[in-house]
């Protein structure tokens, strides 16, 4: 068990080498990800609207 | 082992990360952190809280629609020079001094705090009754302080107030002066935060005002259907951001450069991908992990969300001048914590200052808790390939099966979200049924606004208690510290932006019917 008085037992030694499994985890999330991203990219319409800016505020007042 | 179940003050701290029933000197438990999230529960008191408290207001306010306005006499605070013309109630019906619906506001915040306060972690003494009241005081007080014409006042204002100059900050500056506040008390008197943890604590505030930004989406959403839609739609791309590439990148970052054990690396990629101290804890818990795993990555998720939200918003400002939609987004996607997102996202929108009816808040809270919704999948998710594929790190605390049960989805689910959905949902069937009552749906927002305000700024100042900055200086935290480093400022800030930049460049930061209004 960690005591956590003792900073020394906070992680300092190598681990472990990734097992298949964690890599199996971490390829089908990227590839599902973006694979799902560029779907989600192509298939929701576009807002033609464009937001205008408000009269710009800074420490000089517009004249 | 683990070894649940110590309860101090009713509050749940692992048994093991306590000596004496005393929190220990390297890692103080900032009053952010919830440990509830180790072990499953249905229903925590906190949700509860936040769903009555965030419900009631929202109920309160409807009321408005039937012209039953019994939240009118709430400080509406204004941009001021004259301290006499500081506060108005909010209902146009209520005619009161701004002593009195100050003081009203004051004490019926202190009496509901008292009691949430009660319900979550005990009944309360005379002194922390009194700390209450006074640390609400200082709130309203800082929210007070931000409206200041000088600080706030934006180009709009400054005729109407005879202003020549100022900077801008519209009255949203009172965030950062609680802020500011918070990190003063939180950093230069530990030992007061140490005794009063139960009080200083942004949860209590944060959470009901998600449920409150669930009600003011409901009535934009009836003001602007298809804006709303927009808004809601792109929140998917928050979760498949999150869940599926944040979270890869982080892990691998983890094991395989700075070498962590899983132990680690699965707390340490969710605390830095998904939504910081509540998914650290929860997916630490799946695995079986250490308490002390969770709780040393929640301690620097609270000190970098800090740094964050003092940065970030303004890089957005000036990185992207046109785009407050896509400023917005970002900081849900980027700000790690639910409190400081949202904050970010309050920074933001006074930033731009897109004026009545914006969507910057929402943009920033819909996305947030679209990531957090899935807080339970992914738990369950881990703990099955956990179980099947390393069974032997999944140790077994007290009184747990060490089997995974369906149920915990449901469980660790974020109950206060319901109150986001319900209240949201409320507003768009009443306002369906009833569209000739369009002016009280608008003036019940603008007292869910009021409320949702005042709770950011106490959250806020809860915030900055909690980011307890000597921590980072314990031996040990370097690597730790690293990899968020990388994870947040080399990895996730970049790939944010350029999906925010995809998903909502170009969508319009006001209902279009309300542009050009103050």
């Amino acid at each position: 068990m960690i005591d956590p008085d003792n900073p020394s037992e906070l992680p300092t030694g190598p681990a472990e080498p990734l097992a298949r499994a964690e890599i199996g985890l971490v390829t089908v999330s990227l590839v599902v990800g973006f694979v799902l991203l560029v779907v989600l990219a192509l298939t929701l319409p576009k807002n033609p609207t464009q937001w205008q800016p408000p009269p710009k505020a800074g420490i000089n007042p517009p004249k | 082992m683990l070894a649940f179940a110590s309860f101090q003050r009713n509050r749940f701290v692992p048994k093991q990360l306590t000596q004496h029933g005393k929190a220990t000197k390297l890692f103080p438990f900032p009053p952010y952190l919830d440990f509830s999230g180790m072990k499953t529960q249905s229903w925590k008191p906190e949700d509860l809280i936040a769903l009555f408290l965030g419900l009631g207001i929202v109920g309160l306010a409807l009321l408005s629609v039937w012209t039953y306005d019994l939240l009118g006499w709430s400080a509406g605070v204004k941009v001021w020079v004259d301290w006499t013309k500081i506060v108005t109630p909010i209902g146009p019906t209520w005619e009161m001094g701004q002593w009195a619906s100050l003081s009203l506001t004051w004490a019926a915040w202190t009496s509901v705090a008292a009691v949430a306060i009660w319900f979550t972690r005990g009944k309360l003494g005379i002194t922390p009754f009194f700390i209450l009241g006074s640390l609400l005081a200082v709130v309203l007080l800082c929210w007070i302080m931000g409206h200041e014409g000088h600080l706030a006042a934006t180009a709009r204002d400054r005729t109407k107030l005879g202003l020549t100059n100022s900077l801008g900050l519209t009255g949203e500056a009172g965030y950062l002066v609680a802020l500011a506040l918070g990190l003063i008390v939180g950093n230069l008197f530990p030992q007061f935060v140490r005794r009063f943890d139960n009080i200083l604590r942004a949860d209590l505030w944060i959470k009901p005002a998600i449920v409150l930004v669930g009600g003011a989406v409901g009535v934009k959403a009836l003001e602007q259907q298809a804006l709303a839609a927009t808004v809601l739609w792109r929140g998917l791309a928050a979760i498949i951001e999150a869940y599926l590439i944040y979270w890869a990148l982080i892990y691998l970052l983890a094991r395989v450069v700075f070498r962590f054990s899983r132990e680690w690396a699965v707390p340490l990629a969710s605390g830095i991908s998904i939504c910081g101290v509540s998914a650290a804890i929860a997916t630490g818990a799946a695995i079986r992990a250490k308490p002390m795993v969770a709780v040393v990555v929640s301690s620097l998720v609270v000190i970098f969300s800090v740094f964050e939200l003092l940065i970030l918003p303004w890089l957005a400002h000036s990185l992207l001048p046109n785009e407050p939609m896509v400023a917005a987004a970002w900081m849900g996607l980027a700000v790690k914590t639910d409190g400081a997102a949202i904050a970010a996202g309050a920074v933001v929108e006074s930033l731009y200052d897109p004026g009545k009816g914006s969507l910057l808040v929402a943009t920033t809270t819909t996305i947030k808790v679209f990531i957090d919704l899935f807080i339970g999948i992914w738990c369950l998710v881990l703990a099955l390939l956990w179980e099947k594929y390393f069974p032997t790190e999944r140790t077994i605390g007290e009184g747990q099966s060490g089997k995974v049960r369906w149920t915990e989805v449901w469980e660790r689910f974020p109950k206060f979200l319901l109150g986001y959905f319900f209240a949201f949902g409320l507003m768009i069937a009443l306002g369906l049924f009833l569209p000739e009552r369009m002016k009280g749906f608008k003036q019940a927002a603008d007292e869910m606004d009021l409320w949702r305000k005042l709770f950011f700024a106490a959250a806020f100042f809860c915030l900055g208690v909690g980011a307890n900055f000597r921590i980072l200086a314990a031996a040990g935290l370097g690597r730790l510290t690293m990899v968020y480093l990388v994870g947040i400022f080399g990895i996730i800030l970049w790939i944010a932006l350029g999906i925010s930049w995809i998903f909502f460049h170009g969508v319009p930061a006001t209902l279009p019917n309300l542009v050009g209004l103050p």
